[in-house]
């Protein structure tokens, strides 16, 4: 390491202080942009009132005060953690974070199973048959991993499981019994598989894992194919790195010096890559939900921004902000602590 | 992407089809539905010169994913004419809603009506100051208005409705198109959903049963979505759906039977020269939650609906409604503003109509779902026992219920609620539902209908689908000129093809204001402009 | 490709290049093997949907929106046949028209996405870059704060803010190309203000300052040496997250209305209901469109990345390419996506390092 520990401590002092502008400017963005459109009100109701019930609307909500005062009001709110309440649907947008924010974790988490089962062996694969078939074509498959829309292999993973084959649910979290079996348990986690193991029910747990499969399939081969080239590529270079040109001198067989030091070393990057993945598959799994009913972040936004809830919209658009700032706060940390070849 | 330059192969094509069809003299009325002759004539008789432009304004899912081709059909349609020149403009739906009554000068909109009752089709549309703003007003039209609504005898009334349309069609402000029926798809061991597929056009959940097993407990899928669950803050199927099953109204729908018959009243009269529609309630209801329900709950609920007059809300359908009295705790006697009003009985059980607990809902202010379902204020046949808005709901039996939809045959229900169409039919196909109810696509239908896993039931419909013109600012430079505009759409219009190419008949043509079923319907759009 | 790093080429070894030949044959050349076969299937794939796109109107047997023929009504949900080479949608639409006008679409918002984002992020990064001092930590932290959040979420917004709500083919377009160009420049940004940073303190820029030179003109001239090779690179990440953006929209809804132009999102949309009725040629063929365009710029994408990176000049080692390659590899997880450049901001500049961090976000957003 080229610095002091107090030079690490420094850059990781002003890291977490940069999480505030970070999500101010989010929230600034956002704010602004949606107030390009108009405010909340005519933009919901324009036309549908009168010109004078909608100016009276607008005076009582303190929409026709200056767009300013508006915006120094709103990051108040958002600093005391109000995050309002939405206007189409008048539910409190807490309540909506944490509901739909839960469901849209949890797909994450599985997804990122999937990427982790899939994307190591066959990045592993890949290297060890090196400019081979077998590289190319995991290669090739990385490629089609991500140029696929993931509602086209979606509707293609539906298609074969759940319709021809009829092994799989095709869409929503768990069947109807087990959902509301689920919440009358009392208190929810809102996390469907932690509801499940805790009920201590079998047929439960299988039948939230069933649910699982396709979202997590489809959203997972996409991170695959990162975890894939990734995974390849370091294991590479360590193959070639002195102590494994030694090992190999000392006739340590090819196998062991793949699966001792090459592998070993190559999932260092995964995981700190897992970390910015998590953030930006938390904000960004609308196209998974939409396919497959999973009610998340993604789904309820894109259905408050066709509703044009702009208070719902802004709420839910500064939580992800926060999220992904200091998700990256996080993983910025554990990279600093993990990997000697950071600079700062 | 910008239009595409027409190159002279394109333009071939256009200049041989344009040949081809004005050599057969445009389509003929007897084995189609447009009559391009007939518009040819109303255009050239009014001077209008051709082709006239049109942008033509849509919303594509409001209605149903099938707008986008029922849209592109009709500008085919009307420019297969040679007579007109449409331009299409999609807009999303809360713009759209926004738009329409200033902005338009031709759009499409649905309709599902209130109340089956012919009225529901016509004062809305063709009163003077009607919903759609759209600058329509005709004395006679409104004289007929008055004495429709106001006629007693079944069958005179009738025979006014008929003239009604009659003289409406020489206006054609909205242009009939389709009808649809109800259709629900069911397990192949779930019975009595005829039973609420009628021409109440109410979709009920007591008279379903699964298995001849009164005790299950039936799964319905929907891909409807809740405003709230307040009645007083939403005016949409979705929400109405959820009310119809959890609150009383004063009079209500008996399976089979398209008029209102009392529900939470014993007996409904017109008394003091019809100004006053006096109804007594029955003794000893109470709500779920053990709170009294009397006719002081009935007028807090219509009292409270005029005072919120929320935009959401259904508020405006009580126009005739000057106050509502309750001389004592099992008489409530609603004071109207036009005496005799045959539509109000039906306005009673109508989506203004749920009965809310005066004790749970402040008079001034909406509730939020969450605090309706913890209250238990619930009276209907059901009460809600686990709510998760636009997920899944569900409904356990109200033991206590004695209202119009009779006694509850199952164990309960759930309510799904799909994003998506086709997630729905690929879970009633596996049993994970036991019923679909709205909607799935005409592909759907007709794919589960050939499929034989489970049944297609169908019922009469009130859902209609029209264009509507607004007539300041359509094309056209006089108002004969507009009128002859009107008409020459009406005539160009195929609905026959409309309902089988684009709806695969699950929609059927619309030939005139009524729809087809309800008393009082005629054809007079058909008869005058073709597609009979 | 996501983890493809255009921005972490460590472009500053790498002299001016002067007296170029064609650019593509040189490109190819430089290739061996299986990398050579990649490249060449990219171009192809490519090239395809560009005289595609160019040839629409004359190659394509109907119009996009075209319903009716001279005997009537093309019928809808028709299986393929002669008259409908990939059948019609279930709106009666030829489903082979669709798709070759589609590339159209799809090409155009490529063009002005990337048109859009190297007018707007090229001169951003420059003058930040060049100015330096709290202008150029302003601009870093608001571009870093723009990276890092979900791009389709991001579009959405922009889309519905540009379009306001009503579809048109110039709207669908238009805003599809100003969401990626959002979530775009700041990628620009990063790579020529690092550029221009590392130019300014170039000693021989210092020493034209003194003799009296423009720096600017000298500057620039490093500049566009520094980027030529991370440019291309950053171009095909761009065209390929346009393209699947676009067709992300439209699926959700808020692309193009289908008589305005052809999209193959919304196509694949309006083919849900089809496909799970066994009507699977409404909803496969615009999928595998899709899947073959991008796949073809991720191709070039990637052979590009290998072959401009200097480090890979030496040919038919596989080795070295796999060296340089991992060396990019390292960076862009080694360095920081979204903060530690703003963090390297407020460093000294001696600390500062010439290569950008990476870019991990491409090909989530799904």
């Amino acid at each position: 390491m080229r610095t002091s520990r107090g030079a690490l401590l420094r850059y990781l002092a002003l890291r977490l202080v940069l999480i505030i502008p970070t999500v101010f400017i989010l929230v600034s963005v956002v704010f602004f942009f949606m107030r390009v459109i108009g405010d909340p009100i005519t933009a919901a109701q324009g036309g549908r009132l009168s010109p004078e019930q909608l100016e009276a609307r607008r005076e009582s909500a303190g929409y026709n005060r200056p767009v300013l005062v508006q915006y120094g009001e709103y990051l108040s709110q958002v600093v005391r953690g109000d995050f309002g309440t939405s206007f189409s649907d008048h539910r409190r947008i807490s309540d909506v974070l944490i509901t739909n924010g839960a469901a849209t974790l949890e797909l994450v988490i599985w997804a990122l199973l999937v990427a982790f089962l899939v994307g190591i062996p066959l990045g592993r694969l890949a290297a060890r048959f090196h400019d081979r078939i077998a590289d190319v074509t995991i290669r090739s498959f990385a490629i089609l991993f991500y140029a696929a829309p993931v509602f086209f292999v979606g509707l293609l993973l539906k298609l074969l499981f759940s319709s021809k084959l009829g092994w799989l649910p095709s869409s929503g979290r768990a069947s109807t019994d087990v959902q509301l079996a689920l919440d009358r348990q009392g208190s929810t986690t809102h996390f469907m598989i932690v509801d499940a193991i805790r009920s201590g029910n079998g047929e439960y747990i299988a039948d939230v894992l069933k649910h699982a499969v396709l979202p997590a399939t489809a959203l997972g081969l996409l991170t695959a194919g990162i975890f894939i080239r990734l995974i390849r590529i370091n294991m590479l270079e360590t193959m070639r790195t002195d102590f494994v040109t030694a090992a190999r001198a000392r006739g340590v067989p090819e196998r062991k010096v793949v699966s001792r030091h090459a592998y070993r070393n190559a999932l260092i990057p995964v995981v700190t890559v897992m970390g910015m993945e998590i953030a930006l598959l938390l904000g960004s799994s609308i196209l998974t939900e939409t396919t497959f009913e999973w009610k998340g972040i993604g789904y309820i936004l894109s259905q408050y921004l066709l509703a044009r809830d702009f208070v719902a919209v802004q709420g839910l658009v500064t939580a992800i902000a926060i999220v992904v700032a200091v998700s990256s706060f996080l993983v910025d940390v554990i990279n600093a602590l993990v990997d000697p070849r950071v600079r700062y | 992407m910008a239009r595409p330059p027409r190159r002279a192969a394109a333009v071939a094509f256009v200049a041989v089809a344009a040949l081809i069809l004005s050599a057969c003299g445009g389509k003929s009325p007897d084995d189609s539905g447009a009559d391009t002759g007939l518009a040819q004539q109303i255009l050239a008789d009014a001077g209008v010169s051709t082709p006239v432009e049109l942008k033509l304004q849509y919303n594509g899912d409001h209605y149903g994913s099938s707008s986008d081709q029922e849209y592109a059909t009709i500008k085919s349609q009307l420019e297969a004419t040679g007579l007109f020149k449409v331009e299409l403009q999609q807009t999303e739906w809360v713009t759209y809603n926004q738009q329409r009554t200033t902005d338009y000068p031709v759009f499409q909109l649905g309709w599902f009506p209130d109340f089956p009752d012919a009225d529901n089709y016509l004062t809305p549309f063709f009163s003077v100051d009607n919903f759609l703003h759209n600058g329509f007003s005709d004395d006679r039209v409104t004289e007929l208005l008055d004495a429709e609504r106001t006629n007693t005898d079944p069958d005179a009334r009738n025979a006014v409705l008929a003239e009604l349309q009659i003289e409406l069609a020489k206006h054609m402000p909205t242009v009939p198109l389709l009808q649809g029926s109800q259709v629900a798809v069911t397990g192949l061991t779930v019975t009595g959903v005829d039973k609420t597929l009628d021409a109440s056009f109410q979709f009920r959940f007591a008279p379903i049963v699964k298995d001849d097993d009164g005790t299950a407990v039936i799964k319905v899928g929907t891909t409807d979505k809740i405003t709230a669950l307040d009645p007083a803050g939403s005016y949409d199927n979705g929400s109405y759906n959820v009310h119809y099953q959890v609150y009383p109204f004063v009079l209500g729908f008996a399976p089979g039977n398209p008029s209102p018959v009392p529900d939470l009243a014993e007996s409904c009269e017109f008394t003091n020269d019809g100004s006053t529609y006096s109804c007594t309630i029955r003794a000893g209801l109470t709500w779920a939650n053990g709170n009294t329900l009397d006719a002081n709950d009935v007028k807090h609920s219509y009292d409270r609906q005029l005072a919120i007059a929320d935009e959401n809300g259904p508020s405006s359908l009580l126009e005739n409604l000057a106050s509502v009295e309750c001389p004592d705790d099992l008489t409530v006697n609603f004071n109207l503003t036009s005496p005799n009003d045959v539509t109000f009985p039906q306005v009673l059980a109508s989506p203004v109509g749920p009965i809310v607990d005066n004790d749970v809902f402040p008079a001034d202010a909406l509730v939020a779902d969450d605090d309706i379902v913890a209250a238990n204020a619930f009276a209907g046949p059901y009460t809600i026992t686990s709510y998760r808005v636009n997920e899944l709901i569900e409904y356990t039996p109200n033991p206590a219920y004695v209202g119009a939809q009779g006694a509850v045959a199952n164990g309960g229900a759930t309510m799904k609620y799909y994003a998506d169409e086709s997630n729905m039919r690929l879970e009633i196909e596996q049993g994970a539902i036991d019923v679909a109810h709205r909607s799935l696509s005409p592909t759907d239908i007709q794919a589960l209908e050939d499929g034989g896993k489970v049944n297609v039931v169908r019922g009469p419909g009130g859902e209609i689908r029209y264009i509507v013109f607004n007539l300041d600012i359509q094309p056209g430079e006089t108002p004969e000129q507009k009128v002859a505009i009107r008409k020459a759409v009406a005539a160009s219009i195929d609905r026959h093809e409309l309902a089988e190419a684009v709806y695969k008949n699950t929609y059927t043509p619309l030939c005139s204001f009524v729809p087809d079923g309800l008393p009082g319907a005629n054809t007079a759009v058909c008869d005058a402009y073709g597609g009979n | 490709m996501a983890v493809l790093d255009p921005t972490s080429v460590p472009a500053v070894r790498t002299p001016p290049r002067a007296g170029r030949k064609i650019p593509g044959l040189a490109l190819i050349r430089s290739t061996h093997g299986l990398q050579r076969a990649m490249l060449l299937i990219g171009i192809g794939l490519i090239a395809f949907f560009v005289v595609v796109a160019l040839l629409a109107d004359v190659i394509a047997p109907y119009s996009f929106n075209a319903i009716r023929g001279p005997d009537g009504l093309f019928g809808t949900q028709l299986p393929p046949s002669s008259a409908h080479l990939l059948g019609t949608t279930v709106g009666g639409m030829d489903v082979l028209s669709r798709i070759i006008f589609g590339a159209r679409t799809a090409v155009l918002v490529v063009l002005l996405a990337t048109a859009m984002s190297i007018v707007v992020g090229v001169p951003l990064g420059v003058f930040s870059g060049y100015v330096g001092g709290w202008v150029d930590r302003v601009f870093v932290l608001v571009t870093d704060a723009l990276y890092a959040f979900p791009s389709l979420l991001m579009a959405i917004i922009v889309s519905v803010m540009v379009s306001r709500g009503q579809s048109s083919a110039f709207g669908g377009i238009f805003a599809a190309s100003v969401s990626i160009t959002v979530v775009f420049v700041p990628k620009y940004f990063r790579v020529i203000r690092n550029a221009t940073m590392s130019a300014k303190a170039e000693p021989y820029v210092d020493a034209a300052r003194v003799a009296g030179a423009r720096p600017a003109r000298i500057m620039f001239g490093h500049i566009l040496a520094n980027v030529s090779q991370s440019l291309p690179v950053l171009a095909t990440l761009n065209a390929s997250e346009a393209i699947l953006t676009l067709a992300g929209l439209g699926f959700l809804g808020f692309g193009i209305e289908p008589t305005a132009a052809a999209e193959w999102g919304y196509d694949l949309n309006k083919a849900l209901s089809d496909v799970t009725n066994g009507i699977w040629w409404t909803g496969v063929f615009p999928g595998i469109a899709i899947v073959l365009i991008v796949a073809g710029v991720a191709l070039v994408g990637e052979s590009l990345n290998d072959v401009l990176n200097p480090l890979l000049r030496t040919r038919g080692g596989a080795t070295t390419a796999d060296e340089a390659e991992l060396e990019a590899m390292v960076r862009s997880v080694a360095t920081q996506p979204t903060m530690t450049d703003t963090a390297r901001a407020h460093a000294p500049p001696s600390e500062q390092s010439p290569a950008p961090p990476s870019s991990d976000k491409e090909g989530d957003e799904r």
